[in-house]
């Protein structure tokens, strides 16, 4: 009889062994160093470079992450890029999606720079804009030289040293220098912020001639500081200037990354022309060859397609006066959120950063817990349980 | 006498030679993250990697004093601490074993050559097993007499190996195995039970408290640690290290049949060598004969059931048995739950192994079971008529017997262990190769941008400062996308990947076109010993990518 159910038995674990899949069963660590942005978006590049775009699986990707863009971003951005997808823009939506993960580099930044006493809290911070830069890095690549962005990858260790460390078991402990690390992740951003612009959405009104190039180039969100709300009418007369900003530096980034962020800043202060994109563009492009070219391949291949006047003109026209306000609304959201520099002070929506954990509370749970357990056991060695 | 000062000789030599022989390469992810600690400690940037390992790097920034190459200096404080754990392996051998079988057992778990390989590498294995014979020691004196000092030192021990290697927690079953005992010898003495039971588990955390606390010191306060813990424990369960190989695709039955074939016995026990598998099969049929030589009736003699004798057995465990069954706890662990390619996880069961092979080798006849320290002086007990003599004789002739084939062991051992340290500690292991093949490539054509997409090499490159950049990927999807984002570079990519790939999406051998292949031994680089690189070639023509 017992032989008979030892026998079942072992069949029976037997069958079990042979059959069991396992690959469940390997254990690992996980990597702590992703950003939910960026895989968002990686999930919506990859779908929508396919050559059929799955808008069905980049949309689902962008409702998951909508709540935190909006909340950190702004809401106009969101809306951008709802409407972006919605209307099928599978080049704008990977743009300004890119644009996105740009002004996530700003944020991880200034909360860094805010929480820099935070050791643990800051190289978290500093380790998710690091995510984000990889994820960025393929793209960054094509248009930067490789000396540059080894420069990049060193200023992120430059960063990472600069939050201090407080060793272990206290060897190796080192302070944190605040300076060091705002010019490190001023660097950064400085030199990434003018390859992936952001593009306000404008309704398809003309949508054979604005599809894919006036409303990329001509309506570049990239407003100097000034641009106010006050500034409705001469919005988009100063975006001609952020565009041409945008050509010169990569020429410059190869040489030396100080003057670069003069560059970034002061350019568009000075107003140029409305030629002067396409000169600077042209000059880029002989200068540098192939790599600069691609950072600007619109201004290079359809020079004509962006001149101001045209594109801003129809965009007037088409658009009507209250969405023109909008724009310059969204605009400034988005400057807010796509600053030139970063300083630390800006007021990040502070959600995911908020502490919720109050030590005393814990303490108590844990006490608590502890008098219950104690009080369990007496009770029962009392009622002789044991 | 003569034993101990050999053995002391023996171990000076074997340390001497660990230590010309230390590998100078970081040719895995995790040997990169082990260096990079040394540097800088944190948890987040995965140097080292998640739990910590903090005793064990402390130990090799102590070294780093006096060993400037980084992966040097961890070898060097494993060569001291297994060196050092020759003291704790002799010290239960003793227990069971005379002096010459006791040397012969610490000296084929010193020698055992994968374990050796693992000793002059920059891993934690070696240093987690040297401190694991010591807490194995503590704990059987413990047992022997539960006194609060042996126990207290035990439980400090066990806080010391977990401190060092995390994953060898199964062991930790010992200690409630103590606890349950000493539980029954409170009880029977009338003291009460609660308050010791409750001071024992505080001791336990509180030793296992003193590295958590400096980890999470490290990372600039509790919350900090409890928020990365979470971050990295959280999800990933298999698309990290372990899941993603081979591994992935065994049932359970491959799984063992790999397990206790390949990494335990071929790979961990002879180092893929013939000649010591035959001599550990010549001497695993010595151990048997004479195991069942001396086998006394006693055996058969035992009655009662089968539960009330393992309950009276885990009573008062014998030393062999209790040390079989905390290896088989943790081979079980290391079977379910451990990367099946990394043969290194079985390590801490070879010097149990050698030593529960030389206690049944040397197993006394059992007439005079009172002197069970004494293996070689029992003689049998009565010399009767002429068969029975020539049986003793028998008898006694297979422990010497078996005492040769170990020596053999043992110098067979040293030979093959010894020459594989030094090939290792020479020879460029595959992803070494690889970063120079790169390097080269780009120096050859310098007008052209190379993008190589890797697994697990991007670590080593990376720490290489590899010219040639370098990206991890898994996912073909995204992979695509990052081919668009840049399309001017020559994309390079790794047969692992390759393979990744091809899991996801089906065959893509048309699309790439082998480049170099690169290889080194499968024992020193378990998973990327054989790597080839291909180039992209992409969809064939007419599906260009749509922009």
């Amino acid at each position: 009889m017992r032989k008979m159910f030892m026998k079942t038995a072992m069949l029976v674990v037997a069958i079990f062994l042979v059959l069991a899949p396992t690959s469940a069963w390997a254990y690992s660590y996980g990597d702590a160093n992703t950003e939910d942005v960026a895989e968002t978006f990686k999930v919506v590049a990859a779908a929508l470079s396919k050559s059929s775009p799955d808008w069905k699986t980049a949309e689902a990707a962008h409702k998951e992450r909508r709540e935190e863009i909006a909340a950190h971003f702004g809401e106009s951005v969101a809306k951008t890029l709802d409407s972006n997808i919605k209307a099928r823009q599978a080049k704008e939506t990977i743009a300004n999606y890119k644009a996105l993960l740009v002004m996530n580099l700003d944020r991880r930044f200034e909360n860094t720079l805010k929480d820099v006493s935070d050791y643990t809290n800051a190289k978290m911070l500093l380790a998710k804009a690091r995510a984000t830069f990889v994820v960025l890095s393929p793209y960054a690549e094509a248009k930067l030289s490789a000396a540059k962005i080894q420069s990049l990858n060193a200023d992120f260790d430059t960063a990472l040293e600069a939050i201090g460390n407080p060793g272990l078991f206290g060897v190796g402990q080192k302070d944190a220098d605040e300076k060091a690390l705002k010019d490190a992740v001023n660097r950064i951003y400085g030199s990434l912020k003018p390859l992936f612009p952001y593009t306000v959405y404008k309704a398809p009104a003309k949508p054979a001639a604005g599809g894919g190039t006036s409303s990329d180039k001509g309506t570049t969100a990239k407003p100097p500081t000034t641009a106010g709300t006050g500034n409705t009418d001469k919005g988009t007369a100063s975006k001609p200037a952020a565009s041409d900003a945008k050509p010169s530096t990569p020429a410059k980034d190869a040489e030396k990354e100080q003057q670069d962020d003069k560059a970034v800043q002061t350019a568009p202060d000075a107003a140029p022309p409305a030629d002067a994109p396409d000169a600077a563009a042209g000059d880029a492009a002989a200068d540098e060859g192939a790599t600069d070219a691609a950072a600007d391949d619109t201004a290079a291949e359809e020079p004509a397609a962006d001149q101001p006047a045209d594109a801003a003109s129809t965009d007037d026209q088409a658009v009507a006066d209250n969405a023109a306000a909008d724009d310059t609304a969204a605009e400034g959201e988005v400057a807010s959120a796509e600053p030139d520099t970063i300083d630390g002070t800006k007021e990040h929506a502070a959600m995911a950063r908020t502490d919720k954990t109050n030590p005393a509370v814990t303490v108590g749970v844990i006490g608590g817990v502890a008098v219950v357990g104690a009080g369990a056991v007496w009770l029962a060695r009392r009622k002789g349980f044991f | 006498m003569a034993a101990p000062a050999f053995l002391c000789a023996a171990v000076v030599v074997w340390a001497l030679v660990s230590f010309m022989h230390r590998s100078p390469f970081v040719a895995s992810w995790d040997e990169v993250d082990f260096v990079l600690a040394l540097d800088r400690f944190d948890l987040l940037a995965m140097q080292p990697h998640f739990p910590g390992y903090p005793y064990f790097v402390m130990g090799a920034m102590a070294a780093a004093r006096f060993v400037s190459n980084p992966p040097q200096a961890y070898a060097s404080f494993n060569i001291v601490l297994m060196a050092l754990a020759t003291i704790p392996i002799w010290l239960l051998a003793r227990r069971r074993l005379s002096p010459v079988w006791s040397a012969l057992a610490v000296l084929l778990a010193l020698t055992a050559p994968y374990l050796w390989l693992q000793t002059v590498r920059p891993m934690s294995e070696a240093a987690g097993i040297a401190m694991l014979w010591w807490f194995l020691w503590s704990w059987w004196r413990a047992m022997e007499r539960r006194t609060l000092g042996r126990i207290l030192a035990a439980l400090f021990l066990f806080g010391i190996v977990m401190g060092i290697r995390l994953s060898f927690a199964p062991f930790g079953l010992a200690l409630v195995w103590l606890l349950v005992l000493s539980g029954m010898d409170w009880r029977r003495q009338g003291k009460r039970l609660w308050p010791r039971i409750l001071l024992f588990g505080c001791a336990a955390a509180a030793f296992q408290l003193l590295w958590v606390a400096g980890l999470a010191l490290s990372e600039g306060g509790l919350s900090g640690f409890a928020k990365l813990a979470a971050a990295f424990t959280a999800g990933h369960f298999s698309e990290w290290g372990g899941g993603v190989t081979s591994a992935a695709e065994l049932s359970f039955a491959e799984r063992v049949l790999r397990f206790a074939g390949d990494n335990v016995l071929w790979t961990g026990m002879f180092a893929r060598s013939t000649a010591l598998l035959a001599t550990a099969a010549a001497l695993l049929l010595a151990a048997v004969l004479a195991a069942g030589a001396a086998r006394s009736p006693r055996g058969s003699a035992r009655a009662g059931s089968r539960l009330a004798r393992a309950a009276a057995w885990l009573c008062r465990p014998s030393l062999p048995r209790a040390l079989a069954a905390l290896a088989g706890a943790y081979g079980a662990w290391a079977l379910l739950a451990q990367n099946i390619d990394k043969p290194r996880h079985m390590t801490p069961l070879i010097g149990v192994m050698w030593l529960l092979l030389s206690m049944l080798c040397a197993a006394a006849p059992q007439a005079a079971p009172a002197h069970l320290g004494a293996a070689s002086d029992a003689s049998p007990a009565q010399p009767g008529s002429a068969p029975e003599r020539r049986g003793a004789r028998m008898r006694r002739a297979l422990p010497a017997a078996g005492a040769l084939l170990a020596a053999g062991m043992v110098a067979l051992q040293a030979a093959v262990g010894g020459a594989l340290i030094a090939r290792q500690a020479s020879e460029l292991p595959a992803v070494y190769q690889l970063e120079q093949g790169l390097r080269e490539l780009a120096k050859a054509k310098p007008e052209e941008r190379f993008v190589v997409y890797t697994w697990e090499e991007t670590r080593v490159l990376q720490y290489l400062h590899s010219p040639v950049t370098n990206r991890r990927i898994e996912t073909y999807g995204y992979f695509l996308s990052d081919v668009q984002a840049d399309p001017s570079a020559t994309i390079l990519l790794t047969d692992h990947v390759l393979r990744g790939f091809e899991a996801q999406v089906g065959p893509l051998r048309e699309q790439v076109q082998p480049v170099a292949r690169y290889r080194s031994d499968g024992r020193f680089e378990p998973v990327y010993n054989d790597i080839t690189l291909y180039k992209w070639i992409g969809e064939p023509k007419g599906a260009t990518p749509k922009t």
